[in-house]
């Protein structure tokens, strides 16, 4: 089974004015238009970017405890490709904690710093409002420096993160298996045999155990293949 | 005698020495305190912070590091609107937090008034 | 007509007299000690009250009405509401007539307090003359009255399903004895006027179950003082522990209607008239139901009839759980059918505590504020702290203002002060009043005639306290809690204090808006607490969606709506305790199957917006959208 997962509808979190500011827009919406350059949203020349991590992930209020795993890096490579495309303008991330685990993460995340002068804030993003320019307001905390901070934007990116495909329940159902507590598919184990459903034969792929990364959701998949392999062959 | 100025303390905090007997109180009433991940939102929401510079965030870690006076001045400034318990994103009750705060500050005593006299109206 | 016993007494009277003077003289201590605890003014009101001829007929009024008859008892369930009045108007009816039988056939025994209660035994009337017939028949009707409403009562305890009541109370040891001896009094009345009737007279019931006996028992007399002593005892007992059970109820309330009518309130939490309310109690167990945290079974003795229990116990740990963990929604005093104000018994309970540290909001400057409110427009907007949090409803709000036309000012575009009600709800009432003082001076500044609010938190709040705080025109809000008619919208200090559902209903009203009706979505209307039960507004919202699509309703709405889980008013209710209770209230309003859930409280929509399936909008959001 790989029935993946759903972006998390960011205009749930209200406070962000997704749907409501035209300036606001998902990390889906800018990758849209980074192939397409089709959005409406997006202005010509913009002067301030800013980019809200962790939305509707290591949220209760959202009601998703789990790491988007891939939010941070997607940011930081969405904040450069915009920096190249605006070289005038001021990039913001605003963060929890930047999660960079993967290979070469960390060299992208100097990158950015050491190259792009990409500006990277401690603090959640927690009001978002429109002034009159047409642009939004964004209030947080600077954590690190214990202030408050305010900032006007011309665009808002909210980096919406991996929640469960909702689907999850119905098809678990069809196959007797069971969801887990934050609705992904449950593993046999979640170390030793995460492609493994606790029922025999039936194998389990990529994010719908839970936010996977491309190299990780390519890894279980030959992983899962290969299990197959073996049961189909009566090798276990 | 005071001259108005002195040699000011170290401001660093010694884990070894502080004193956390208020934050294991808090940890009683309020186990909430435990999961603050120090991310800012109640700060920045907050209604009160524009004049009192209260930050619940920071009352927590003063907490946690023994800065007892700084977390007691930026309480006197919340309103208990409620913001902060919104946009918590660990769940954390915090109207509850600073309540008890308030109240439980010098000591795990309840203590009561009852012969006020108010018109009680709501 | 013959006095049987000559000297006009026997010891089997003395359990009941016992009882009867024990409870009289609590009765009238008790009444002593609560007019020693109301404040001077209340008390004077009070005497007042009593003698000004309007209110002196309306307490009588009231009194009979739901003492006696249960009459919203009876709105609400009829098979309780008989239960009720034909116990306590039959024992009523029972003690009438049986002082108007000592009266008519043997006025010198009057001065004797039991002659009325045991007239059968020791008075020999004849049912054969016609005063007697008519005397004894009634009290053989009210008698059988009486007994029907007990035969209830104990189907009741065993099975309260049966009268609609999912839960009932659990009763404390000394209300199972109260209760056992109440059951007892009247099945032993009957059987004690039974095996007298051939003697002494009786009438339809107690012939023709004295004939019963006659054929089943050999001698039947030697029963009948047994059966009296053991009606006295019955009566005794009963009256003896009511003082300390759930049937203090019924002396309380007697002294809460004409209390209530004097225009008292609860000033101190435990004396005084809260402590009226605390007794008037009579643990019936409604407003469990009611409460919207029972959908936890954990949390169902937190509903009010466990905090008036409380009270009376002095738990001190208890009541600070029940009374901080309370959402203050309001429905159990909607419910309640004498009029224990549940939310406000909460509030003053926490306006008694001790804290630490006190808020000071002197440093709180409103003045750049004042600058920036002092312009053009006549109406000021307050979005209010749960709006900023909720940006699509302030959006909402001004782009329909922008299409009437109206001339508005904001009034916190980058943030305001808290409008007080919070810190109000929390019992901290001088700090309260502190942050309500400096809006109203924002509001002052801005020369507005209009003063518009999105959050019925902060409308309540301006609406109910702002004449009092100016010192000017007090009480012209239609008060607090249960039955706040939304009529009339009081106009304070020049200023009009609406909220956007009733601005908008009169623009749709004016005409100054013309909606485009589609008939095909179907809306349901949820009813915030501090709009509907708190100010009344019912109808206003509905009108505006009537408006524009077609309006469904919930299971249970208007003043029975349930709270979304969302709310300020609860100080302990930790997030995850109340998902349980806003997917009830979301069960509740969907029962229709509606297309949108329509709100007026940004609390409201952000709560159900975490867990609803079905979308959530604000009433300005639903306008907006239908307006080209």
């Amino acid at each position: 089974m790989s029935t993946g997962f759903t972006l998390f509808p960011a205009a749930k979190k209200e406070e962000y004015g997704y749907g409501v500011y035209d300036r606001v827009i998902t990390n889906a919406d800018l990758e849209h238009w980074f192939n397409t350059g089709d959005d409406a949203r997006i202005p010509a020349e913009p002067k301030a970017v800013g980019f809200v991590h962790c939305v509707g992930s290591r949220d209760l209020k959202a009601g998703n405890s789990q790491c988007s795993k891939v939010c941070c890096i997607t940011a930081i490579k969405q904040a450069m490709e915009m920096k190249e495309k605006f070289p005038d303008a001021e990039v913001y991330c605003f963060y929890m904690d930047l999660r960079l685990f993967g290979k070469k993460y960390e060299d992208f995340y100097i990158n950015a710093q050491r190259d792009y002068g990409v500006h990277f804030i401690r603090g959640r993003v927690s009001e978002v409002s429109e002034n009159i320019a047409g642009g939004v307001q964004v209030k947080a905390e600077d954590t690190l420096s214990g202030r408050p901070v305010r900032v006007q934007l011309d665009l808002l990116v909210l980096m919406a993160g991996i929640v469960n495909n909702p689907d999850n329940e119905s098809i678990a159902g069809q196959v007797r298996l069971e969801t887990d507590s934050d609705g992904f598919l449950k593993s046999r184990d979640n170390i030793l045999s995460i492609t493994e459903s606790p029922r025999k034969g039936v194998f389990l792929a990529g994010a719908c155990t839970g936010p996977k990364t491309v190299p990780e959701t390519v890894a279980e998949a030959r992983s899962a293949a290969l299990a197959i392999h073996s049961y189909l062959s009566g090798l276990e | 005698m005071d001259f108005g100025f002195g040699f000011s303390p170290s401001s660093a905090a010694d884990l070894d020495k502080i004193d956390l007997s208020l934050y294991h109180r808090m940890e009683k009433v309020a186990p909430d305190i435990r999961t603050c991940m120090g991310c800012g939102s109640c700060s920045a929401t907050c209604t009160g912070a524009p004049f009192s510079g209260m930050s619940l965030r920071k009352v927590i870690l003063a907490i946690q590091r023994g800065k007892e006076r700084e977390a007691r001045e930026m309480l006197s400034g919340c309103m208990l609107c409620g913001k902060c318990t919104m946009v918590c994103p660990r769940g954390i009750n915090t109207r509850n937090l600073i309540i008890s705060l308030c109240r439980y500050w010098d000591s795990d005593k309840r203590e009561y008034d009852f012969s006020r006299e108010v018109e009680v109206k709501i | 007509m013959i006095d049987r016993i000559a000297s006009g007494f026997h010891p089997f009277v003395l359990p009941f007299m016992f009882g009867m003077v024990f409870v009289l003289g609590y009765c009238v201590y008790g009444i002593i000690k609560i007019l020693c605890q109301l404040p001077a003014e209340d008390r004077r009101r009070f005497f007042i009250s009593l003698v000004t001829p309007k209110t002196f007929v309306k307490n009588i009024w009231d009194i009979f009405a739901n003492c006696l008859l249960h009459v919203k008892l009876w709105k609400r369930n009829k098979l309780l509401g008989y239960m009720h009045s034909s116990i306590a108007f039959g024992w009523f009816m029972i003690i009438l007539l049986g002082h108007l039988e000592v009266i008519f056939f043997i006025p010198d025994r009057i001065h004797l307090f039991y002659y009325p209660i045991f007239f059968n035994f020791f008075v020999a009337e004849n049912e054969a003359t016609v005063g007697g017939a008519v005397m004894f028949f009634l009290m053989d009707f009210f008698l059988l009255v009486i007994l029907s409403g007990i035969a209830l009562a104990i189907i009741k305890r065993v099975r309260s399903r049966l009268f609609g009541m999912r839960r009932t109370t659990r009763p404390s040891f000394l209300d199972t004895i109260g209760l056992y001896s109440l059951w007892a009094i009247f099945p032993l009345r009957l059987l004690a006027e039974s095996l007298t009737a051939d003697i002494s007279g009786g009438s339809f019931l107690t012939l023709s179950h004295n004939w019963l006996f006659r054929q089943i028992l050999i001698d039947h007399t030697d029963l009948m003082l047994p059966t009296w002593w053991a009606y006295s005892i019955a009566l005794g007992v009963f009256m003896t522990v009511l003082p300390f059970t759930r049937y203090m109820h019924i002396p309380a309330e007697m002294m809460l209607i004409p209390m209530r009518n004097a225009g008292l309130c609860i000033r101190n939490a435990r004396r005084g008239f809260a402590r009226v309310e605390v007794f008037s109690c009579p643990n019936c167990g409604v407003c469990i139901d009611a409460c919207p945290m029972s959908v936890r079974k954990a949390n169902i003795k937190d509903a009010t009839v466990y905090l008036n229990r409380q009270i009376r116990r002095n738990n001190e740990k208890r009541i600070e759980e029940i009374s901080d963990k309370c959402l203050l929604c309001g429905k159990c005093t909607v419910v309640c059918q004498v009029g224990v104000e549940g939310n406000v018994m909460r509030v003053a309970q926490r306006a008694t505590r001790k804290y630490a540290i006190n808020q000071d909001f002197a440093c709180v400057d409103v003045a750049p504020m004042k600058e920036k409110v002092a312009g053009e427009g006549n109406v000021l907007y307050f979005a209010g702290c749960m709006t900023h949090l909720t940006p699509s409803i302030k959006k909402a709000t001004l782009s329909v203002l922008d299409k009437a036309g109206v001339r508005y000012k904001l009034m916190d575009p980058d943030g305001g002060v808290c409008c007080g009600r919070p810190m109000l709800l929390a019992g901290r009432f001088d700090q309260a009043t502190e942050l309500f003082k400096r809006n109203v001076e924002i509001i002052k500044a801005s020369g507005c005639d209009t003063l518009l609010l999105s959050c019925p938190i902060c409308y309540k709040m301006f609406r109910d306290h702002y004449g009092k705080v100016l010192g000017g025109v007090s009480g012209a809000a239609s008060g607090s809690g249960a039955g706040a008619s939304g009529a009339a919208v009081p106009v304070l200090d020049g200023i009009r204090i609406v909220h956007h559902s009733e601005y908008f209903a009169e623009l749709v009203a004016a005409g100054r808006l013309r909606p485009q009706m589609t008939p095909d979505t179907r809306y349901v209307f949820h009813d915030p607490c501090e709009l509907g039960r708190g100010e009344g507004i019912y109808e206003q919202p509905r009108e505006v969606i009537r408006s524009v699509g077609t309006l469904v309703e919930a299971a249970k709405n208007l003043q029975e709506s349930i709270c979304c889980g969302g709310s300020l008013g609860s100080l302990s209710l930790g997030f995850d305790k109340r998902e349980p209770i806003t997917r009830n209230s979301l069960a509740n309003l969907c029962v229709e199957n509606p297309d949108t859930i329509v709100t007026a409280c940004p609390l409201c929509q952000s709560t159900f917006g975490r867990y609803s399936s079905v979308p959530v909008k604000d009433l300005s959001q639903v306008l907006d959208e239908s307006l080209a």
